[in-house]
């Protein structure tokens, strides 16, 4: 009747519009909804933050506001009939943070009873936490506002979290309901790696995520009887959740289009109104599709193949010649080689399976299968309002749907066994799906010698190293999941080729005392831990110069030195005792040399330069080698020239005839970090990242690749529109498995065609001496075609997407050299 | 050739200058000429109060008549440098074509340019995505390549659009200039020149070893980027070096290009090691 009464009321005042209402509805299942109903708009909730205070007793007491009197009619007859269940809808979260329109608040304190109708089986270490990031956010060291890490709503700003068993309690009237559950937290909680399992009835899901700035969205179905709807979580390290939605089928597609369709929207891209600025740029055009067969029509696809190199977009169309490929590969034993093909499908498709059998003596279960996720990227580093859908991430499945008119490729890698015998031998890949089947032969050749690795060479990565996080973890579950992960990630960087790592001192300035502390003991894990994957080489180190410049000068110098003013001399002196501190520790330990790195991409400023002249020589009083990463071609940075040891580069710039001069007048190094192969601004280049790696890197006499960075994720790893930057390179799986990028997969495939050339380099020397003269006649032969390969590389400070070799020309010029070894290793054995 | 002068000398007054000046300078071009002279002292302390190190720059938009460059083949820019410098840096000056939108725009530094040099670059319209609608030009630098205190002086002799008069292949090469022998087919590209937009003519390609014809194809192409296929299946052809040749019909022009055909790692080698 109250309802009712309320009805009528609001019926009469029905043209008034917004409309504030004391008081309140008693318990019962529609009330959450109805208490604080939606705004209808174009037929979507309008997300308003809402200020409600937290309920005492049922709802009594409740203030709530709406603007759309009429729709409460219809919202309240949803609601009304005897027996029916309205959608429950939760906001977990503070007793001040905001509470998305419709739902009601839940706090730590909220603990179930049947008055209360809702609420945690026992408030015991339950804690709630609020960040609401709604706006622009000042960033000092750059000077600028900056968009948030994540833009939050109403129920994402807050959680309630627990780090012991507990469960949520809803009652409700017997029936079949549907559950959506929100896990995450708008905090950065980097140190945290989430694990845990949530429960109803008999069904179970694990989550598992690291840090804040992300949410898992679960579904379940549930069968309540007598007994309150029960949502149990399980913690191995803590829990978290953000809301809990129970409906029946009567509501199931409102909730869908109403709540969580938008929920989701703005949760997993982004607020509407933020969302409205962006711009999606168009795919590369790709031409007609071709004619489809009529095999193709009826079971619904065709099936392509393109080199890996190149991009698949969704709506790519494959040109005649693609169309039902046979696969053929050459590798020698222990490589990796990559495969791929594409699906388009002619209408949706489910079910879609991806199986393959051992290809001769590389086992099916050594074949990796994957699925190209396409994601929206933006198309440089820091650019807003515009994107690209991209090819990207490449990720396990079990099954798949796919979508008329768009692209599914698949990405297999073959990683041979280090004693495959060499030989031809054939294979078949399996599609199914609702369509049919197709089959995808492999021809795959494996040649008789193994690669070689080139010691005068350095493969290295910029690199956030997990065990940072470890001394931030509260619970061993998280401690264990860093540890492993940095594990997995160097065992995932030694597979692509990359056996070094940039790491960093810390430490803060020197006390009253002069004495300067450092967690060596960290330093020492991260190093047992290089040396337990064989990485090799100096290790860049990076050390705390903003630290001690902000102690002389009472503030910091800003992102590429932007506001540094000329420090007193006791800088420049502390920081040689601080460089000796490290020096006197590394020696002691046996640990391998240092770069030493204090400050990254200054500016050309002068007043940059000249701090930079100061910060160099300080390092170099200590007896060390420095590194800078400073684009040596910029005549500004001529003052530094005199103490700096390694240059480290974006482009192949200078060219190779400078660098190998100057190495050997001055011993310099010159190493280069490509970060337009990376993902940084260009999710794309993947041809141009191997060709970094491979052909490029030959020709370029740099010493050492090192790009940053192995993975940059800001706000939700797998939003790469949101924060202030864009999210790039290697991903990770829930437990923290490395996810690969094509571009990663690229870089493997240029470092083995480096090792290729330098195998031959190395069996051309050791033929030359030999004694046969069919020997030394291969070198000169072998000789003679390295010499058409490096003839033929266009030589580029970049390489990209311009002025490369097409995709199927990289792996004839491997070949070439293949061919070459081959020959020689011959003539040798004769 | 065809020439359209877009910019003569005599312009300076259509320009607009940021951090730098432009006016008309008589006989510096070739044969006495008048020249359009830009003129930049580089200060990395004066300039827009938020970037001080910053990109001096000339820019013109273009009248609705000469936007549409869709009938030409490229854009000439010539070009005197002079510096109080030694050298010039790598990338001296920037050209950016503007066209409505970002995507179809032309950034191209003009790094062939030499100190005390009249440097001639010919751009291909082609690389402009959208030639058709070339609304403002802008040569620009940055600042941060160059010292403090810096002279520059550039003098454009004209800026202009050219054309061929008759049909002529450009950029003509095999999409892969080494490939496996048993590929079934070889992917050709080739830009048309000297045809009227709406134009066509056949365009004869033939694969050609040691003087004699191995396949050949025609294709009827339009003005524009083209990709054609040989069809070399049957033709089982061996490994080794071959050439390219291309004719446009009425052109007078042969193009070539060499392509290597190299045996296959799968040739021959049934399953099994």
């Amino acid at each position: 009747m109250k309802r009712l009464a309320l009805l009528l009321a609001l019926l009469g005042n029905s043209s008034t519009g917004a409309r504030r209402v004391s008081g309140g509805i008693a318990g019962g299942p529609c009330a959450p909804s109805f208490a604080n109903p939606p705004k209808a708009d174009k037929g979507l909730l309008v997300l308003r933050r809402a200020t409600a205070g937290r309920h005492a007793q049922g709802y009594a007491g409740r203030r709530f506001f709406w603007s759309e009197p009429r729709l409460v009619l219809v919202w309240g007859l949803l609601c009304a009939g005897p027996g029916q269940a309205a959608p429950f809808l939760y906001d977990m979260g503070t007793a001040g943070s905001a509470v998305w329109e419709g739902f009601t608040r839940i706090t730590p304190a909220d603990v179930f009873s049947v008055e209360a109708g809702a609420g945690w089986q026992s408030a015991a270490g339950l804690k709630a936490q609020a960040r609401a990031y709604t706006d622009l956010v000042e960033n000092r060291s750059r000077g600028t506002n900056e968009p948030p890490p994540i833009w939050t709503n109403p129920i994402t700003e807050d959680c309630v979290l627990g780090d012991r068993g507990n469960a949520f309690l809803l009652r409700a009237p017997p029936g079949n309901y549907e559950l959506y559950v929100v896990c995450g937290t708008s905090e950065a909680m980097r140190s945290q790696f989430f694990d845990f399992t949530v429960q109803v009835g008999a069904q179970q899901q694990r989550v598992q995520f690291e840090g804040g700035y992300q949410f898992r969205s679960l579904r379940f179905r549930a069968r309540v009887t007598n007994e309150p709807l029960t949502i149990t979580f399980s913690p191995r390290s803590k829990w978290v959740v953000n809301a809990i939605l129970a409906w029946t089928a009567t509501d199931a597609a409102r909730v869908q289009k109403e709540i969580i369709a938008p929920f989701e929207e703005w949760t997993f891209r982004m607020p509407p109104a933020e969302w409205a600025k962006w711009q999606e740029e168009p795919e590369p055009a790709s031409g007609p599709m071709p004619p489809v067969s009529e095999a193709d029509r009826q079971r619904g696809f065709v099936l392509y193949s393109r080199p890996y190199l190149e991009c698949v977009y969704p709506h790519t169309k494959p040109r005649a010649e693609d169309l039902n490929p046979s696969l053929r590969l050459f590798a020698t034993p222990g490589e990796s080689e990559p495969m791929n093909f594409v699906v388009h499908p002619l209408r949706d498709l489910t079910g879609v399976k991806v199986t393959v059998r051992a290809v001769g003596p590389v086992p099916a279960d050594r074949i990796d299968i994957r699925h190209v996720r396409f994601i929206q990227a933006r198309p440089n580093y820091t650019v807003r309002f515009r994107y690209r859908v991209v090819p990207d991430i490449l990720e396990h499945f079990d099954a798949l749907d796919l979508k008329a008119g768009e692209n599914a490729r698949f990405w297999l890698t073959a990683h041979l066994p280090d004693d495959a015998p060499a030989g031809t031998y054939s294979g078949k890949i399996t599609f199914t799906c609702s369509g049919g089947t197709a089959q995808v032969p492999v021809t795959l050749r494996i040649l008789p010698f193994k690669l070689r690795d080139d010691p005068g060479k350095l493969f290295g990565i910029y690199y956030r190293h997990p065990y940072d996080l470890i001394a931030g973890a509260d619970d061993e579950v998280s401690r264990e999941y860093f540890r492993r992960k940095a594990d997995l990630e160097h065992a995932d960087m030694v597979a692509h080729g990359t056996r070094n790592a940039v790491l960093s001192s810390g430490g803060a300035p020197a006390d009253a005392q002069g004495n300067f502390k450092f967690n060596w003991e960290l330093l020492a894990e991260k190093i047992a831990l290089w040396r337990k994957h064989g990485f090799q080489g100096p290790i860049v180190m990076g050390i705390g110069t903003d630290g001690v410049y902000g102690k002389y000068m009472g503030e910091r110098y800003g992102s590429h030195l932007r506001g540094v003013k000329d420090p007193p001399a006791e800088f420049g002196r502390e920081l040689t005792a601080m460089v000796k501190a490290i020096e006197t520790e590394r020696q002691k330990r046996g640990w391998p040399e240092f770069l030493y790195y204090p400050v990254d991409e200054p500016g050309t400023e002068a007043a940059a330069v000249n701090f930079m002249v100061k910060v160099l020589q300080a390092c170099r009083a200590a007896g060390v080698r420095t590194y800078l990463t400073a684009d040596p071609t910029h005549e500004q940075f001529d003052p530094l020239r005199p103490y700096v040891d390694v240059w480290c580069t974006q482009p192949f710039a200078p060219d190779r005839e400078t660098i190998l001069a100057d190495t050997k007048a001055r011993r310099v190094e010159y190493w280069c970090y490509p970060n337009h192969v990376n993902g940084e601004n260009d999710h794309t280049p993947v041809a141009g990242a191997r060709m970094t790696y491979g052909f490029g890197f030959w020709r370029s006499g740099f010493r050492t690749l090192i790009p940053w960075i192995y993975s940059a994720s800001t706000g939700d790893p797998l939003n790469y529109l949101d924060g202030y930057t864009m999210d790039f390179f290697n991903r990770r799986e829930p437990d923290g498995t490395p996810l690969p990028v094509a571009m990663w997969e690229a870089y493997r495939e240029g470092y083995d065609d480096y090792r290729y050339i330098y195998t031959l380099e190395q069996m051309i020397a050791e033929a030359k001496q030999s004694a046969k003269g069919g020997a030394r006649s291969a070198a000169l032969a072998a000789e003679r075609e390295l010499n058409f390969v490096w003839n033929a590389i266009r030589v580029q400070p970049k390489y990209k997407h311009d002025g490369l070799w097409s995709p199927e020309e990289l792996d004839v010029y491997r070949w070439l050299v293949a061919r070459q070894i081959l020959a020689v290793r011959e003539a040798l054995a004769k | 050739m065809e020439k359209r002068v877009l910019i003569g000398p005599d312009s300076a007054r259509e320009w607009s200058a940021a951090e730098s000046t432009v006016e008309a300078s008589a006989g510096r071009a070739p044969g006495g000429k008048s020249a359009l002279h830009w003129h930049i002292t580089v200060d990395h302390l004066a300039g827009e109060p938020k970037y001080p190190i910053g990109w001096p720059r000339i820019q013109r938009g273009l009248k609705d008549t000469a936007r549409d460059w869709s009938g030409w083949d490229f854009l000439l820019v010539r070009i005197l440098t002079e510096t109080s410098r030694a050298a010039l840096p790598s990338e001296p000056v920037g050209l950016t074509l503007y066209t409505p939108d970002r995507n179809g725009a032309l950034n191209r530094p003009l790094h062939e340019l030499r100190k005390g040099e009249w440097t001639e670059i010919m751009i291909p319209l082609a690389q402009v995505p959208r030639h058709h609608d070339v609304r403002q030009l802008q040569f620009h630098i940055a600042e941060a390549k160059y010292r403090h205190q810096d002279q520059l002086d550039f003098y454009f002799d004209e800026v202009a659009l050219l054309r061929y008069a008759e049909p002529t292949l450009l950029d003509f090469a095999a999409e892969s200039a080494v490939m496996f022998a048993d590929a079934p087919q070889i992917p050709v590209r080739f830009q048309l020149a000297g045809v009227q937009p709406e134009a066509s003519v056949a365009v004869i390609c033939e694969l050609r070893r040691e003087g004699r014809g191995a396949v050949r194809a025609e294709v009827t192409a339009t003005r524009g980027t083209h990709r054609t296929l040989l069809d070399v299946k049957q033709a089982k052809l061996p490994s080794g070096e071959y050439e390219l040749t291309a004719r446009a019909a009425n052109g007078s022009t042969v193009a070539t290009a060499n392509v290597r055909l190299v045996e296959s790692p799968w040739k021959g080698r049934g399953a099994g090691p």
